[in-house]
């Protein structure tokens, strides 16, 4: 490559690119230097205060705890200001006068809530909770109690114009802000719950010996956990969602996770609500402040802030209501302390220690609650449980190996048939669209098994095993199949269908633009991989899209779509009707004679009911067993409906094995199809002139002899017709030798135009 | 008998069966996430749980990649002793390798640990995975009865070796090292590297397991003299894998895989001269009376076909390849 100026100024440009992209922290101007420099600053300040701060001592200046919920109750419309006058900073009891929580909810939290064991501590809690939850959840009240006001720092919003290098001081409150549509509510009675929660593990800082700093250093009390929570009514219409850090105190099964945003700096507020009984336990506070701190110093949690943490805790203050979420777990007594250690072990690093799994109760949270200090919102969940990760994993695991057995006895039953249908003229009769469709299906399970694969790291295996089998299946086996489909029925491309049922593709119709170039496999196979992958990438895109949909689109569309993708044997049966397959009695008194082979049905039987019932396993399993893993509702109306219809498609796929493929249809609509067994002329003879024998022609294939029958002259009335065979551009072949070379290629072997299959 | 075996499994059902195993029981196991099951240590195994199942199983999958390639081509090399003694004597071997030095491993580690064991750092703890013990007796009759074929020298120069070169030769020896190499130094090789693996378990239990194997030979161990398997003579009935009998075999494979391909590989050959040479030239002089058996001949009918039969594996090949 030549290099001259424009090339050069084009490499610069694009180091220019990048080499300006934003660094680690993403900052990408002055503007937003300073925002980031601000927060951290903020942060600092804050966590300076919450390390001179003692159990009998309220909050200072620390975001979103400013005012009290009798603050609020006082004046409703006090501004967060610290010091507030006439506040007492020196004094902490867990009332309503120092928390942001009112009274009624804090009674409720110690009677209700928390109130499995408080003193002691004999109960036995699971150490490690990683697991999925569900439940139900309520809402209590949404008007009832007084929103404490909460305002955002104004040097979170983002620059106005590029001159701006400062961000703006002060603080705005939520009156103040421009209104995009969200809910500072939630507005359902009833809904459903999920708690995702995992654990922040205890690492080791690995790249620095000298200084090894840990988290959750005291690990059989206390643990620091991500929680993850989303609620929504059974519409799915309106949506919400917490993610935040939480605390676990292992030894009396409670968690508390307050959402963190910039309105709430809520890490800081952590030890003083763990705490919330009468007889206040001091240890409780330094216990959960040692844990923050641990975290705070492991992470580095104000240098290590990004403009993403920024943006993130700007959108979340802005968009969404702040919750504290109080939970209270069912404790495993039946266990003893090593049992649990066993099965803890176990399920983390699995060597077949001696512990019943399968009998692992669920992680079970006997009560809940939710409470937003700044929407006013009090939530309750109910029924909620979930089996560990780890278990969840083995299950996934056993069922994807059975699917992967299932492709395996796919692929063999599609071998069978593609070894039943060896000629061009039985794939002829095999509906292209039939198998584009199991193919579709197939294709795009493997993009999703992919997709899945490098999202669960802990499957990655069975994943990639099945993504394999699945894609070997579609696009190897299933597209060769297609292939030969497709090019067996090019001749028919722009044929009526009146001429398809007459069978009669090859009659010259002037009409008809011959094709000038009839494809071969290899242009074929491009063109429809091309196809097959582009179709691919579209479905999958929008099965992976639908998921997101509210409840009621999703369920229509899944419903047509698993109707449509189950009527597979539907364009097969209109494929047998137009090419006319005789009755099975016909078929075995013809068999008699030269064409055994030609006149089969096209699908065996075998694979027909195996492909049903390899590909209805699965939706079976799904509607109908309740706890299945992809938490599919129950339906068994619908699966009674597509068993049916599956069966009403075999039915009538096999009835046309036993009467003939058209008996549905009126006999005045079925036109006569093309013989090629028929008397000739003597005007033929003359005009294709005859071989060394009188009355016979010479066969192109065999270059010996053809008698043929011929209409005027009596002595060749002895001439069986069927022993030749007649083309529709009347070109003569003995039967044997036509038929294999039509066993090759629907061609005339003299003028390569198109023969009408057998 | 000639020196060389032949190349290939033909023949050798045994050395199939034990290498498919050793390749695929590792990857069932992983994927189905039970590879744990195969792995065995007296402490917390046989002491605590009592899993006494993990001796009989252990030997059936390497946990890790390197052994489970390093055992499948050991097996590979062994086929030799499955010409030597036959299929069915071949497999009692291994049968009874198994057995003796899962037997013999097992009571040396009870042993040891119950008499000198009771401090920790002197307990036998880990075993070796994978079919190491078996694979260290068979070495044994290899070495035993297989001849060596050829040798030779390998002579690294030392440091002065630059000068040593318009020397005379007595200066050339004192500074290089010779090594003698033998053919079968792959053999020794993979063993070696096998053991290593290991660590202290692979040598403990890999001289232990050749002991057996040289008890074994000589009739310490009894059993190989006069017991066989018993029922499996239908499975491993090709008798003995003579050059006569691979050739017989081999002869057969390609028939029938030629047989099976043939329907396929006369369309893609018929196809082929259509699209170059058109018109009845081309077509193949079969009729419809022709028995698909007749096909060993049918590339040699078609006058244009140009191109061999092609079996189905080489079509999909094919497919990717255009």
């Amino acid at each position: 490559m030549e290099i001259d100026g424009n090339t050069l100024v084009f490499i610069i440009v694009i180091l220019f690119l990048f080499f300006s992209t934003p660094g680690g922290d993403g900052v990408s101007s002055q503007y937003e230097f300073n925002q980031l420099q601000r927060l951290k600053q903020q942060l600092q300040t804050e966590h300076e205060t919450f390390l001179n701060m003692t159990h009998a001592e309220n909050f200072r200046n620390i975001t979103g705890f400013k005012l009290s919920y009798q603050d609020t109750l006082n004046n409703p419309l006090q501004n967060a200001t610290y010091p507030l006058p006439g506040k007492e900073y020196d004094r902490w009891f867990p009332d309503q006068n120092y928390m942001i929580l009112p009274n009624e909810v804090i009674d409720t939290l110690n009677t209700k809530v928390w109130n499995t064991s408080n003193g002691d501590t004999s109960n036995l809690f699971p150490p490690n909770i990683t697991s999925t939850l569900l439940g139900k959840i309520d809402v209590v009240a949404n008007n009832k109690y007084e929103k404490i006001r909460m305002p955002i720092p104004r040097f979170y919003e983002p620059a106005t114009d590029f001159s701006e290098d400062i961000p703006p001081d002060g603080e705005t409150y939520w009156s103040e802000w421009p209104s995009y549509g969200e809910l500072h509510n939630v507005s359902f009675q009833h809904g459903e719950i999920a708690i995702q929660i995992s654990h922040m593990d205890n690492i080791q800082n690995a790249n620095n010996y000298l200084r090894r700093s840990f988290i959750n250093k005291k690990n059989d009390h206390w643990k620091l956990l991500n929680l993850q929570i989303d609620f929504s009514d059974k519409a799915e219409k309106e949506k919400h969602s917490i993610s935040s850090k939480a605390v676990y105190d292992i030894q009396r099964g409670r968690i508390l996770s307050i959402s963190q945003s910039s309105k709430l700096h809520s890490l800081f507020a952590l030890p003083h609500y763990m705490s919330l009984q009468d007889d206040y336990d001091e240890k409780i506070f330094n216990d959960v402040k040692e844990l923050v701190n641990e975290f705070w110093n492991f992470t580095d949690y104000a240098d290590t802030m990004t403009m993403k943490d920024l943006q993130n805790a700007y959108n979340n203050a802005n968009l969404k209501c702040e919750y504290m979420v109080f939970l209270q777990l069912e404790p495993w007594n039946q266990y003893s302390k090593d049992q649990i250690k066993l099965i803890d072990d176990e399920l983390n690093w699995p060597l077949g220690r001696p512990v019943n799994l399968s009998s692992l109760p669920p992680i079970n949270v006997v009560s809940g609650l939710l409470y937003s200090p700044d929407c006013g919102v009090r939530l309750q969940i109910h029924e909620v449980k979930g089996t560990r990760y780890e278990l969840k994993i083995i299950s996934i695991r056993k069922h994807l190996l059975f699917g992967i057995v299932l492709f395996a006895a796919q692929i063999y039953l599609l071998l069978t048939q593609m070894h039943h249908t060896n000629t061009p003229s039985m794939v002829n009769k095999i509906s292209f669209y039939c198998f584009s469709m199991i193919n579709l299906v197939d294709g795009s399970l493997a993009t999703l098994y992919f997709v899945a694969a490098s999202v669960v790291p802990e499957l990655y295996l069975p994943l990639v095993i099945s993504a394999f089998s699945c894609f070997i299946l579609a696009s190897i086996f299933e597209i060769r199949y297609l292939i030969s489909i497709y090019a067996s029925q090019v001749n028919e491309q722009n044929v009526g269908i009146v001429n398809l049922l007459r069978g009669n593709t090859g009659t010259y119709d002037e009409n008809r633009p011959r094709p000038a170039f009839i494809p071969d496999e290899s242009s074929i196979g491009g063109s429809l991989y091309g196809r097959f992958f582009f179709m691919l990438i579209i479905f999958t895109f929008l099965i992976l899209s639908s998921t997101s949909w509210p409840r009621q689109l999703r369920m229509i569309f899944e419903y047509i779509l698993i109707f449509i993708l189950n009527s597979y044997w539907v364009p097969q049966i209109f494929r047998n009707a137009v090419k006319g397959i005789p009755s099975r009695r016909e078929r075995v008194r013809s068999s008699n004679g030269g064409n055994r082979s030609q006149n089969k049905m096209p699908l065996l039987w075998s694979f027909v009911i195996g492909t049903t019932i390899i590909r209805s396993l699965p939706v079976v399993y799904v509607f109908t067993y309740s706890s299945n893993v992809f938490r599919h509702h129950k339906d068994v109306h619908f699966v009674v409906f597509l068993s049916l219809w599956l069966l009403f498609q075999i039915s009538i796929l096999y009835s046309q094995d036993i009467l003939g493929s058209r008996w549905f249809l009126p006999k005045h609509t079925i036109p006569d199809g093309y013989s090629y067994f028929k008397p000739l002329s003597k005007e033929y003879i003359s005009e294709h002139g005859s071989g060394t024998v009188e009355n016979t022609v010479d066969c192109a294939i065999c270059m010996s002899d053809v008698p043929i029958y011929i209409e005027e002259i009596s002595e060749t009335h002895k001439v069986d017709q069927h022993s030749y065979m007649v083309t529709p551009c009347n070109h003569v072949f003995h039967t044997s030798c036509l038929e294999s070379w039509m066993s090759y290629k629907l061609q005339c072997p003299v003028c390569r135009s198109p023969l009408p299959p057998l | 008998m000639s020196m060389e075996p032949p190349v290939g499994l033909t023949a050798m059902p045994v050395t199939k069966i034990a290498m498919i195993t050793t390749l695929v029981v590792p990857l069932m196991a992983s994927i189905a996430n039970y590879k744990h099951i195969f792995l065995l240590q007296y402490d917390p195994f046989l002491q605590t749980y009592h899993q006494y199942y993990r001796l009989f199983i252990f030997q059936l999958c390497a946990i890790n990649e390197s052994d489970t390639v390093i055992l499948a081509l050991l097996w590979y090399l062994f086929r030799h002793l499955e010409r030597l003694l036959g299929s069915h004597k071949y497999l009692t071997l291994i049968f009874l390798s198994w057995a003796y030095t899962t037997l013999v491993i097992w009571g040396l580690n009870l042993i040891w640990n119950s008499f000198v064991g009771h401090y920790q750092w002197l307990q036998w703890n880990n075993f070796t995975t994978g079919s190491l013990p078996i694979a260290l007796s068979l070495v044994h009759f290899y070495k035993e009865y297989t001849p060596q074929i050829y040798e030779w020298n390998i002579r690294l120069l030392g440091p002065r070796g630059g000068l040593s070169n318009h020397n005379d030769s007595k200066q050339e020896d004192e500074g290089a090292v010779e090594w003698k190499i033998n053919d079968q130094f792959l053999l020794n090789g993979l063993i070696l590297l096998l053991i290593l693996n290991q660590g202290f378990a692979g040598l403990l239990c890999g001289f232990t397991s050749w002991m057996c194997g040289i008890f074994i030979d000589k009739g310490l161990l009894p059993g190989l003299d006069r017991w066989r398997i018993p029922f499996v003579s239908r499975w491993i009935s090709q008798g003995p894998p003579t050059r006569a009998n691979v050739a017989m075999a081999a002869n057969a494979a390609t028939n029938t895989a030629a047989a099976r391909a043939s329907t396929e590989a006369a369309i893609t050959a018929a196809g082929s001269a259509n699209t170059t040479t058109p018109g009845p030239a081309s077509m193949p002089l079969r009729g419809s009376s022709t028995a698909p058996t007749d096909t060993s001949t049918a590339g040699d009918d078609e006058p244009g076909a140009d191109e061999p039969a092609r079996p189905l594996g080489v079509q999909f090949l094919d497919s990717f390849r255009r």
